[in-house]
């Protein structure tokens, strides 16, 4: 019999399972005595053993045995939720979790369960130290970390698997609204949907060429109609940001406690959906802004103490829509950074001039960070402060089509916030000609245009400049950036548009901005794929090809 | 079964297996890529796939051939986005047809071939394309 299609089901929906448990096992350090939540993970490990009995994956049987045994001892033993409890179930996951992968690949088995069943089964908490309180979590060591509860945790009346009669209908009913799709079929359905676009725009052209005004209006209707397709399919697309909240909380509760810092950690916005692309490459720069918060930025408690705050400090990470874009900002309210330490740390290391910071504004100055080689970590850890990081971080949101602001109070905390688009597959871009070579650049990463008179051009230095705002914007060629020759301007005007690169706002000159287009984005594949600063590239109404800089990249 | 299409550079012959190609097409219109090596003439609109046209002779050192000439072999999607501009396809025959092989002399060439159309060298197209992407 081909069990194929039923290993399939069992691996997507024993991940939803681990992803409950690990959540609930987080929350629980925060609220030990939260019974719908122990319930939760007594119900989860039942249900992923009963589940994978059914398949007869014995490691996995054992290990959610071992579990559900755990948290009845935590539910009916009166044994208390505290770190040792969350630290054996979540290696319990783990192992499940990795099992699941050497199923999923067809390998042979390589994982053993070694004797986490026995150590799940023979758990006894180690006595507490005789000055600490009894009571909670907390008894069990520092370096803890608590995570807001976002799941709704129904309170239960029964032990599982026996449910409600009325719960039960309902999650019919949910099962017959609701259809499992392949993650493939929805790439198609952006991919045929991109491609209607651009047929919308070769149809429009000919429209105009041919002057017809029924077909214009024809035209006109079905892009109406195109527009709510791509709507609903961009729904379609949509997978809520919880997604990949669960390696966040376990990557900050992990560092926390290495690095022996009590915190809280703030998850809002976890049912904001975002196209599963942008969720796909948020995921390391995410993490790695969180560990640069609980290693940088979080300050250990006697600091904290010292400068009258709380001694448990806060991590956050929100998620919220703003119109067709989604901000997503990592707080924290520890030592902040100093845009003074910043500029002169980057002169120290050589990165700047004395002159040149003495152009940066504060939030200039606070970008550094993101210049390859900057770091102020006093020491290096493996925690963070390799100086590698947050240019890393930028150029993926900017591969994203995103942007990254950071504001920062010293002694109050700092703030990063990402804006990101609603997809990366059909984009809105500036288009720009430079010789032959005509470009796009997706308008999140344009500031601005500008078509400059020669007379506005100045110098600082030996750099040319104009000024935006009194900020004197330093101007970089995209011809010479191509290797072109550079552009003569006979009517004395220059045109540009400014961008953020490396952490300061640069004006690129052109040879003329062509204005913006919606374009359906497609991959270049081998070999160019592996051309650097180009993201794809596009077909745009008139049949030619235009390439998708990455501009951050190019520079 | 084997089957080779054989096609022509500069006097000389090559060939490449029939399933890595998905057509041969006259040249048309290519746009130019920024910061690629010369060779590199642009990307090419296959079917609503965005190719990239390189042409072979000037990757070879073998020198490039006037605008509109020759002919572009588009190789498989599943194998590259990569269309190849020769001087001229010559035929497809089967490997049967094969006279004599020997072993190829550099990274690009799996095989000699010894044909009735004269000395092939049977293209390695995996090796092409580190090739390719290593001048990036």
């Amino acid at each position: 019999m081909d069990m194929s299609q039923y290993r399939n089901l069992f691996l997507s929906e024993a991940r939803e399972y681990l992803k409950t448990i690990n959540a609930t096992v987080v929350a629980l350090e925060e609220s030990p005595e939260d019974r719908p939540g122990i319930d939760t993970l007594f119900r989860g490990s039942h249900s992923l053993k009963g589940m994978a009995a059914s398949m007869e994956y014995a490691d996995i049987v054992e290990i959610a045995h071992a579990m559900e045994d755990l948290m009845i001892r935590v539910r009916d033993g009166g044994l208390p939720f505290g770190t040792g409890v969350a630290d054996l179930l979540l290696e319990g996951t783990d192992l499940i979790d990795k099992l699941m992968g050497e199923i999923e690949g067809e390998r042979e088995p390589r994982s053993s369960t070694g004797d986490l069943p026995q150590r799940l089964s023979g758990y006894t908490p180690a006595p507490p130290p005789a000055a600490e309180s009894l009571s909670g979590a907390g008894a069990e060591g520092v370096g803890s970390v608590s995570g807001a509860r976002s799941g709704t945790g129904a309170p239960e009346q029964e032990r599982a698997p026996a449910q409600p009669q009325g719960e039960a209908e309902r999650g019919k009913d949910a099962e017959l609204n609701t259809v499992r799709v392949r993650t493939e079929l929805l790439d198609h359905l952006i991919n045929l949907t991109g491609e209607l676009i651009t047929n919308k725009h070769r149809l429009l052209n000919i429209g105009r060429e041919l002057g017809s005004a029924p077909l214009n209006e024809a035209v006109t209707e079905t892009s109406k109609l195109l527009r709510a397709l791509h709507d609903e399919v961009m729904k379609v697309r949509l997978m809520p940001f919880d997604a990949i909240c669960d390696r966040f909380q376990r990557s900050v509760r992990a560092l926390a406690k290495k690095s022996g810092k009590d915190l809280h950690f703030e998850l809002e916005g976890r049912e904001i959906g975002l196209d599963r692309g942008i969720l796909e490459g948020l995921t390391d720069p995410l993490n790695h802004m969180l560990r640069n918060a609980v290693g940088h930025g979080m300050e250990g408690s006697a600091e904290r103490i010292a400068a009258g705050k709380p001694a448990k400090g806060t991590v956050k990470l929100s998620v919220a829509r703003d119109r067709d874009r989604v901000l997503i900002t990592v707080s924290d309210d520890g030592r902040g950074m100093d845009p003074r330490h910043m500029t002169a740390a980057a002169i120290r290391k050589g990165l700047i001039t004395p002159e040149e910071a003495e152009q940066l504004s504060p939030r200039q100055a606070l970008m550094l960070c993101c210049i390859p080689g900057f770091s102020t970590a006093q020491e290096v850890t493996d925690v963070s402060g390799r100086g590698v990081g947050m240019d890393a971080v930028n150029a993926s949101i900017q591969k994203l089509g995103g942007s990254l602001t950071i504001e920062s109070e010293p002694g109050r905390g700092t703030r990063f916030t990402l804006t990101l688009p609603m997809t990366i597959a059909i984009i809105h871009a500036l288009i720009v000609q430079c010789g032959t070579i005509r470009g796009a650049v997706p308008v999140t990463a344009v500031l601005r245009t500008v078509e400059l008179r020669r007379e506005q051009l100045a110098t600082v230095g030996k750099r040319r400049v104009f000024y935006l705002d009194d900020e004197a914007i330093p101007l970089l060629s995209l011809n010479r950036v191509f290797g072109l020759p550079l552009g003569r301007f006979p009517d004395g005007i220059v045109p540009l548009f400014v961008t953020e690169a490396k952490g300061r706002r640069v004006g690129i000159i052109v040879d003329r901005l062509l204005g913006q287009h919606e374009l359906f984005i497609k991959p270049l594949g081998r070999p160019l794929a592996k051309l650097h600063g180009v993201a794809g590239g596009a077909i745009l109404g008139d049949g030619e090809v235009v390439t998708l800089l990455d501009v951050a990249d190019l520079l | 079964m084997e089957r080779l299409l054989l096609f022509t550079l500069a006097g000389r012959g090559f060939a490449l297996d029939l399933q890595e190609v998905a057509e041969v097409m006259e040249p048309q219109q290519s746009f130019p890529t920024p910061r690629t090596p010369v060779h590199f003439v642009g990307l090419i609109n296959f079917h609503g796939a965005l190719t990239a046209l390189v042409d072979f002779g000037l990757f070879l050192g073998l020198g490039a051939r006037p605008k509109g000439q020759g002919k572009v072999l588009v190789l498989d999607a599943r194998l590259a986005s990569l269309a190849l501009w020769v001087d001229g396809v010559t035929c497809v025959i089967a490997g049967e047809a094969v006279l004599a092989r020997a072993p190829g002399q550099d990274d690009l060439t799996a095989e000699l071939l010894e044909t009735e159309y004269g000395t092939v060298r049977l293209l390695r197209v995996e090796a092409l394309l580190d090739a390719l992407e290593q001048g990036l």
